[in-house]
């Protein structure tokens, strides 16, 4: 236990900087987004009768309910900044806790010395990397429960247990792309040798492996949703695509169908039609338009198997950092 | 020349990348604002021919889609545009000194030169001069790109997309990296704090900018290029008879059949008007901007070479 506690007093002093920097820009945003919650839920609790989604162009709102909306709007906004963008902080904090992990030891010159007076480099890197992986988790998931609890603030009128809201901006997702980044950091870290050029690189390959991960598991959800139609009562569901069944029941993409040059005319029931005569009299339609989604009920194990996807390709990365660095040279 | 090459040896990779990539930027930007040209001139000729859009296989469609996907393009190359500017000034200013005093070179290097603000100089003005160059051709090229896209001048909504200011912004983040490098001596920690001071710099610029224009603003009547070139603050109505301002609640208590989900919206004896910053003022806007930076900029100058003076080496 001591020599756990003298591993991590140690790999803190190596990286206090940005340990702290980190942690007290986490803490000014979790501070931030708690404000705006209370204020958002000040402005709830004081109009319990003024629901602020309902279209004022529709119904009837009542008196006083205009000023609130407007104030209840106003924080809306700075607090879909923060949940719209948060999600960039995961990596953000991935990679500057993962870079200089193998990175400074090489382009210091203090590469050599450590792995030399260690056991085996990999046992070395994997205290590293325990450390960082600690930092990682315990920075983020202060920020992961901040943006969940905004969420629901920002959407007093729904369960965002049950729903897709800023899907992708809030919950653990925020703490498995950092390990995704952590992976990334350390790997590009211990290739290059470089610091300043690690970060650059390892911004543009978070990036496209944060696309290829996005695209992956968006296959995974498409093959999980089920197709229905505007109007149908799924609790804010998770939008996966869209198409045409054609009245054979073969599916084509709107791109498919429409790309072409197929023309035609569309009821509100999605029904398709081929002119504007079968349109108005309802009769032989060629297909129908459909959207493909996931009911918001299943959001938390939809966002688990996500969080799950992103933080495993993380970890497999650091799996391959460890080889990079049992392998390479120290300078 | 000595100091260039020095300079271009010390950070050839972030060179290479940074400003690199700021002019393929732009050179993608040129050709999008060329294609679209020539798309809204086929779109035009082809309009002559075929005005009847809602006819099935309207010839003019491909054109039409071509030029859709050149718009989404635009946007994603404007983006990463206004972007650039804060990641060249970041990325290239603060590891410029940072760098030397974490790997202990500037011991060396400040002692054999012969003082050092001749060493800053040398090794900031290479830098410098790349970055001004490579932001003010991205500035150039994205302005065309918007230019093409719209149909009118530029406004509110282009607000730091294009034009000279790029390179302001460029510059001063660049030279508050410089500073903050020098004063922690560490490359990713100056790197973080560069970054934060940024946001909140922009917060600020923001917020304040913000405050002007909301000052600045005039009751206009809808419809007088009340569009995509002003910035909107409020709406309401002005009594036909007497002129004076109607809010939106006494509207409501005043016509109550003309709002609700049958109403018109259009309550009888009132014209509707938004609050609107003019658009005539955008440039000068531009203006305030870049002279706020340029002031942070020479600040933070002047704080490095002040310090450089002082510093000790490790």
């Amino acid at each position: 236990m001591s020599g756990a506690l003298t591993w991590a007093r140690l790999s803190f002093r190596q990286q206090r900087w940005e340990i702290v920097l980190l942690g007290l820009a986490v803490v000014v945003a979790v501070v931030l987004m708690a404000w705006m919650t209370s204020q958002l839920r000040g402005i709830a609790a004081l109009y319990p009768a003024c629901d602020f989604f309902l279209d004022g162009d529709q119904v009837a709102l009542p008196a006083g309910c205009g000023q609130a909306s407007e104030a209840f709007f106003g924080w809306f906004s700075t607090a879909e900044v923060f949940l719209r963008n948060g999600w960039l902080f995961g990596f953000v904090v991935g990679l500057i806790v993962g870079i200089p992990l193998v990175a400074r030891d090489i382009e210091q010159g203090t590469a050599q010395l450590a792995w030399t007076l260690g056991r085996s480099r990999t046992r070395w890197l994997l205290r590293r990397i325990g450390f960082g992986l600690l930092v990682v988790v315990v920075l983020l998931a202060g920020l992961a429960v901040a943006t969940d609890v905004l969420g629901a603030a920002v959407r007093p009128d729904e369960d965002l247990s049950r729903g897709f809201f800023f899907e992708g901006n809030r919950g653990h997702i925020i703490v498995a792309r950092g390990i995704l980044a952590l992976g990334v950091g350390v790997l590009v870290g211990a290739i290059l040798g470089r610091q300043l050029p690690a970060l650059l690189l390892g911004l543009v390959v978070v990036g496209l492996l944060y696309a290829g991960v996005t695209f992956g598991i968006g296959q995974l959800n498409e093959a999980d949703a089920i197709e229905t139609w505007y109007g149908e009562d799924l609790a804010a569901p998770l939008f996966v695509g869209s198409g045409v069944r054609l009245t054979s029941g073969e599916r084509l993409s709107m791109g498919a169908f429409y790309g072409n040059g197929n023309e035609a005319y569309q009821g509100e029931d999605g029904q398709l039609y081929a002119t504007i005569a079968d349109f108005e009299d309802e009769r032989d339609p060629i297909g129908r338009e459909y959207i493909l989604v996931i009911p918001g009920e299943r959001y938390p194990e939809v966002m688990a198997r996500s969080s799950l996807v992103t933080a495993g390709v993380g970890v497999v990365l650091l799996a391959g950092a460890a080889a990079v660095t049992a392998r390479r040279r120290p300078t | 020349m000595g100091w260039g090459r020095v300079a271009w040896r010390l950070q050839r990779f972030e060179l290479v990348v940074l400003i690199g990539g700021c002019l393929a930027l732009a050179a993608a930007m040129a050709f999008a604002a060329w294609q679209v040209d020539t798309a809204q001139a086929d779109l035009r000729a082809c309009y002559q021919e075929a005005p009847d859009s809602d006819v099935p296989g309207w010839p003019c469609r491909p054109i039409d889609e071509r030029l859709d996907a050149l718009g989404t393009a635009a946007s994603i190359l404007t983006g990463v545009g206004i972007v650039a500017p804060f990641v060249v000034g970041v990325l290239l200013g603060t590891p410029l000194l940072a760098r030397e005093i974490e790997h202990r070179t500037a011991p060396l290097a400040w002692s054999m030169s012969r003082s050092r603000h001749r060493w800053l100089a040398g090794r900031l003005l290479p830098v410098l001069a790349a970055v001004v160059i490579a932001l003010l051709v991205l500035g150039a090229a994205s302005e065309a790109l918007l230019l093409g896209m719209r149909d009118g001048p530029l406004g509110y909504a282009d607000f730091g997309y294009h034009g000279p200011l790029l390179a302001v912004r460029g510059v001063t983040v660049l030279l508050i990296g410089v500073l903050v490098g020098l004063v922690i001596g560490r490359v990713l920690p100056a790197i973080l704090v560069t970054g934060l001071l940024t946001i909140a710099l922009l917060l600020g610029l923001y917020v304040v900018r913000d405050q002007f224009m909301r000052a600045e603003a005039i009751w206009v009547s809808v419809g007088t290029d009340g569009g995509n070139f002003s910035m909107i603050y409020d709406q309401a109505w002005t009594d036909d008879a007497t002129g004076a301002l109607v809010t939106y609640d006494e509207a409501m208590q005043r016509f109550p059949e003309a709002f609700g989900p049958e109403g018109s919206w259009d309550p009888p004896g009132l014209t509707m008007v938004y609050l609107a910053t003019p658009p005539e003022l955008y440039p000068d806007f531009i203006a305030r901007e870049g002279a706020a930076l340029g002031g942070i900029a020479v600040l933070a100058a002047a704080g490095a070479a002040w310090l450089v003076g002082w510093r000790r080496p490790a």
